[in-house]
């Protein structure tokens, strides 16, 4: 990347979820520091800018995608997915009906994308609105840690947007697990196909920079 | 054996947010405080009930310009003029400039009675009823009432007497038109008929904007929005023709 100073990287993030959990509220909380009970419901898609500091030598900048709840807009939505490295998928502690619907979320996500190596993207699972008090996993006897590594999540989150409990957590997991799977090597099971090595000694980073 | 149980939480879910709306805020009501909006900061509503944060030391929006009342009044004469002679000014250019304070009367002349008017108050009765047991959208529709135009004075109060008409004509229009049911965006438009119409007129004018041939908006909000992507499509169209540069650049 750059010679002097700090390295860059620019993520795409997924939020998403049943309509209602908090998915804007989440945001909102994480990237302006602030919540109202009152936000208008998402129609289609809304984007949002979050820069981190994650290290001396790097700087994240997060592009949140804020994909509307509402079943009818699938269709419409999925083609936001594109390009995405992680996701957040949201759900509600006290309707049991938005748990339920995480499965499908996760399926449908994996269903459409992967990563350049052929690993689904990092997703980590957000149990919000824990404030309420109203706990469905509690009352199910549901087992998250067993319940994420069935379905593929590499962590799990109980959070509040509104009383700010755990959302730079949950990220700082995400971030950390697309960095993580960045600098996983791609797969070497590509047995059809033969890559060419021209002069491998030679490393050219840049075509301008050529001869010097 | 889980799944059972959700079903029965779900269906459980329903019949209280029924409920709710039906006690709306009467005594003994139980209203989270946190739904109910704090909205100390608003101290006054503009002239169109939206309520602003206004300071003390600035100027606001409650004096409009002195013209602009004039010309307001104006049209209210008017309108009041064209609406005794419906029928000579219906299909005008006039009509179709409008003006506030009688748009309620000229909306249902344009939207309830372009279509049969009568029964249809009995039939709205019956489906608000149906729409209790039968639509699936309920806890949708509570979640999307609970967002609409909270700033706005008729439906500040959680469960208050606007928000009870909101979800009374959602829910109802759920099961009128079984392909639309209910589609986030509806709740907006939903409620602007309602500042100015009650419960009845607006569920018909919504179906009017739905169905009748001018407004066709059907096709915005049925599954797959087919009049949606042809507006796309439209619109990319006219964007390469227009401004090729910046089509490019998308």
């Amino acid at each position: 990347m750059q010679k002097h100073g700090q390295k860059e990287h620019l993520y795409k993030l997924l939020v998403i979820g049943d309509l209602g959990v908090g998915k804007t509220s989440i945001i909102k909380r994480y990237v302006h520091q602030n919540f109202s009970p009152h936000y208008r419901a998402t129609i289609g898609v809304d984007f949002a800018l979050k820069v981190l500091s994650w290290d001396a030598e790097t700087v994240v900048r997060l592009q949140l995608w804020d994909i509307a709840g509402q079943e009818r807009f699938g269709n419409m939505t999925r083609v936001y997915y594109r390009e995405a490295m992680g996701a957040f998928i949201v759900f509600d502690v006290t309707r049991p009906a938005t748990f339920e619907a995480v499965t499908k979320w996760k399926e449908d996500l994996d269903s459409k994308l992967v990563l350049p190596n052929g690993k689904p993207v990092p997703a980590v699972l957000l149990a919000n609105k824990c404030d309420q008090g109203i706990d469905v996993l509690m009352n199910n006897g549901i087992k998250m840690d067993q319940f994420c590594k069935e379905n593929g999540f590499v962590g799990w989150f109980e959070t509040s947007a509104k009383e700010n409990i755990n959302i730079n957590e949950a990220s700082r997991c995400l971030v950390k697990h697309i960095i993580a799977s960045e600098s996983d090597p791609v797969p070497t099971v590509e047995p059809d196909i033969i890559k060419p090595h021209l002069n491998s000694s030679k490393i050219v980073s840049c075509s301008t920079c050529f001869k010097s | 054996d889980m799944k059972k149980d959700i079903e029965s939480l779900i269906a459980l879910e329903k019949a209280e947010i029924v409920a709710k709306y039906e006690k709306g805020r009467q005594e003994g009501a139980q209203i989270d405080p946190w739904e109910d909006a704090n909205f100390t900061l608003y101290k006054v509503t503009d002239r169109f009930g939206f309520l602003q944060a206004c300071f003390l030391n600035l100027p606001c929006l409650l004096s409009p310009l002195n013209q602009q009342k004039q010309q307001e009044i104006e049209r209210v004469d008017k309108w009041l003029k064209m609406l005794k002679k419906w029928s000579k000014y219906r299909n005008t250019d006039k009509v179709r400039r409008s003006g506030k304070s009688t748009r309620p009367e000229g909306w249902e002349l344009v939207q309830l009675f372009s279509e049969s008017g009568f029964q249809k108050v009995d039939r709205e009765m019956q489906m608000k009823e149906q729409a209790k047991s039968f639509s699936s959208e309920i806890k949708q529709i509570d979640l999307d009432v609970n967002r609409t135009f909270r700033n706005h004075i008729m439906f500040r109060d959680r469960y208050g007497v606007k928000q009870q008409a909101l979800f009374h004509v959602l829910s109802a229009y759920s099961v009128y038109n079984t392909e639309v049911s209910y589609c986030q965006g509806m709740s907006q438009i939903a409620a602007i008929l309602l500042m100015y119409l009650n419960e009845e007129d607006a569920f018909w004018a919504l179906a009017q904007l739905l169905t009748n041939q001018r407004h066709a908006m059907h096709g915005f909000f049925i599954p797959g929005f087919p009049k949606l992507q042809r507006f796309q499509a439209h619109h990319e169209q006219i964007l390469s023709k227009m401004f090729p540069k910046l089509k490019k650049h998308m």
